[in-house]
């Protein structure tokens, strides 16, 4: 029995932003949208846009300058690269570590894998 | 609250500004009909060589058509969202009211009479031309035809009520509850005279007023100075409730009435 | 904002649509009114519109008593119906004649709504679709700044591309200072954009809290199962195994299905409402 669960709303928001961050699309000291702009561009509640705001600030991947507006902190790909890196590590390892059991790949398989080999090879043992 | 939520100028401008954007079209082809109705009328009355149109055409076409119009004055809540757009238009209850009647009491006698006598010149001239016989011209200032002015304004606010308490077909509504009201209010009138004066009738409808005096069955009348009194008032009573009070009560029942209606 | 106490109703000869029902409603807020057909969400739209009245309880909204209509209280109120009734003129017209009686409108707001929805001012209102009445009347009522919009089945009549727009378009034009109610039972269309969220069941209030509170309370999850799972507060069948409602018990906040909710709130309505008492 396997399960699914989809994030809250605010954290889907959240991942889209760091995402942008990861590739280099925003940059530190790059000035946000607004929560309303933001809300009106995902079709969401403005609440909603509100709270990934206030939880990238937690992060300090974002900081508020008064009547100004959001922007994106300096070292922002530091802070998200560890965020990311940990959600990568405490969520998403341990899912793939218990497919591979389950599958029989092995870590030697992995590496060939990324290496752009192997793919037929994989296939042909089952 | 600092505006005032029963009368604004602006607010009654508004709504006069909305009367005419929605209604001029409909309103000047139903003019112009009418009209035509009159000059037919009036050509037909020439070719006859016949005298006295305007004795009771001013009267007699400003009274129905004005009825028909006051009729016709809450159309837009026939229908559940018309009426519900209009209940939400923001002015009050009384500019809203009041502008109806504005437009068709007042403005109405204005343009139906400018039209009236535009027309009777354009018809007489036709029937000078046409059929070699003179219609003559409209007088609004004769005695009888400022009865029938005062008689529009009257009916006219029975019309309203109608209109703003009967959903669709208010016009034959109306006629009829009025019909039904006068003749029940006969009834119900000439009933409670019967019962109250019981013992001055004979058998079931003789009303022979007499009374026992001095042991001698004597026929009565109404003292002399009544009956003076109604000869030279009756009349000016009964006009002036038929054309004022009565009037001004509608006016009140249709404004009341507008405020408490619900979708 | 809006504030309804003890209020009774029902239509002539019928029997009670509400009986003592309470509603508290602050400002600044996109709420959802949810509720199966019938339960008379419209109804409770036109007693806070002043259209119809209670036959006991109170009702203040913004300060008035809906029912009196006061030109002040219409002025800040912008009543979007299901169906539309519209007067036979041009866009541009039935602006002139409406506008003046709003003392918030803004027309560049309009003009730029219009735009959005690619309407021409110019076309008369009757000629349009019903899809295109609905987007001129909603972008008027956008427009007229009014602090409190009431939408009923707003989404009703548009096509895919206008739902979006109308989404963007709503959530631009509530600012902080206006409330909008949104009636709807295609929950899907609005569903992001709703919150708080409303419920009415049986003559009732039974839900009125903010989304975030749900995802405090509640987990949906997809369980790929092949029996109905059980241990769980309300499941529904989606492809492949069931989308189950749980009570959030590790405090970790998933997606809100406004949809699902709702399911779930009908389908077990005494132990969910339990657990926001």
């Amino acid at each position: 029995m396997k399960f699914i669960k989809p994030k809250a709303i605010y954290m889907q928001i959240a991942d889209y932003l760091c995402e942008q961050i990861l590739a280099a699309e925003l940059k530190g000291g790059d000035r946000i949208q607004s929560v309303r702009e933001m809300a009106a561009q995902v079709e969401v509640n403005p609440n909603t846009v509100a709270r990934t705001f206030t939880y990238l600030q937690e992060q300090e991947i974002i900081f508020n300058k008064r009547g100004v507006g959001y922007f994106v902190a300096d070292d922002a790909l530091q802070k998200t690269k560890a965020l990311k890196k940990t959600a990568f590590i405490k969520q998403f390892l341990p899912e793939v570590f218990k497919l591979m059991e389950l599958l029989e790949i092995s870590f030697e398989d992995l590496k060939k894998l990324k290496d752009g080999e192997l793919y037929n090879g994989l296939m042909k043992d089952n | 609250m600092e505006t005032n939520q029963f009368f604004s100028t602006d607010r009654f401008k508004h709504l006069l500004a909305r009367e005419f954007a929605i209604n001029k079209k409909t309103a000047f082809l139903g003019l112009m009909a009418l009209m035509l109705i009159m000059l037919l009328n009036m050509l037909v009355w020439a070719r006859n060589r016949e005298l006295g149109f305007h004795e009771f055409g001013y009267g007699f076409f400003l009274i129905t058509s004005g009825c028909i119009l006051a009729s016709l004055s809450f159309t837009e809540m026939d229908k559940a969202y018309g009426k519900q757009f209009y209940l939400l238009l923001p002015a009050s209850h009384f500019e809203k009211f009041l502008s109806k009647w504005l437009i068709t009491a007042i403005c109405y006698f204005v343009v139906f009479t400018l039209s009236y006598f535009v027309f009777s010149f354009i018809g007489k001239l036709l029937g000078q031309t046409f059929f070699d016989f003179d219609i003559g011209q409209p007088n609004i200032f004769t005695e009888q035809n400022i009865l029938f002015i005062q008689v529009f304004f009257a009916l006219q606010t029975m019309y309203l009520l109608g209109a703003v308490y009967f959903r669709k077909h208010a016009i034959f509504k109306t006629m009829l509850s009025s019909f039904l009201v006068t003749i029940g209010s006969i009834l119900i009138g000439g009933l409670i005279f019967r019962i109250v004066m019981f013992d001055l009738f004979d058998g079931m409808y003789q009303f022979s007023p007499t009374m026992e005096i001095n042991g001698k069955m004597t026929p009565v009348q109404p003292s002399g100075d009544f009956q003076k009194f109604m000869r030279l008032n009756g009349e000016n009573i009964v006009r002036f409730w038929g054309l004022y009070i009565i009037p001004a009560v509608l006016l009140v029942v249709g404004y009341f009435k507008l405020k408490e209606t619900e979708l | 904002m809006i504030q309804l106490q003890n209020v009774h109703f029902q239509y002539k000869k019928k029997t009670p649509l509400f009986q003592a029902l309470n509603l508290e409603i602050p400002a600044g807020n996109i709420y959802g009114l949810l509720g199966k057909n019938g339960v008379g969400k419209t109804s409770l739209l036109k007693l806070i519109g002043g259209l119809v009245f209670p036959k006991s309880g109170t009702i203040d909204v913004m300060g008035f008593t809906p029912e009196n209509r006061f030109p002040a209280f219409l002025a800040d109120l912008f009543f979007l119906p299901e169906e539309l009734h519209v007067p036979a003129m041009k866009i541009s017209t039935f602006e002139k004649v409406y506008a003046p009686f709003y003392p918030r409108y803004n027309s560049k707001q309009f003009h730029e709504y219009l735009a959005e929805f690619e309407l021409d001012a110019g076309k008369t209102l009757t000629a349009l679709s019903q899809g295109q009445k609905k987007k001129a009347i909603t972008a008027f009522g956008l427009a007229t700044n009014s602090r409190l919009l009431i939408l009923d089945e707003p989404t009703n009549g548009l096509d895919i591309p206008s739902k979006s727009l109308f989404r963007k378009l709503l959530t631009t034009a509530i600012t902080d200072e206006r409330t909008c109610i949104i009636s709807t039972h295609q929950v899907r269309d609005m569903g992001n954009l709703m919150d708080p969220i409303i419920i009415m069941d049986e003559g009732q209030i039974i839900f009125n809290d903010s989304v975030e509170t749900i995802a405090e309370k509640l987990q949906f999850e997809v369980k790929y199962s092949r029996g109905e799972p059980d241990d769980v507060l309300y499941a529904e069948r989606v492809p492949g195994g069931y989308m189950v409602v749980t009570e959030n018990l590790d405090g970790e906040e998933t997606e809100v299905d406004i949809e699902v909710f709702f399911n779930a709130m009908m389908a077990n309505k005494q132990a969910i409402r339990a657990l926001f008492a």
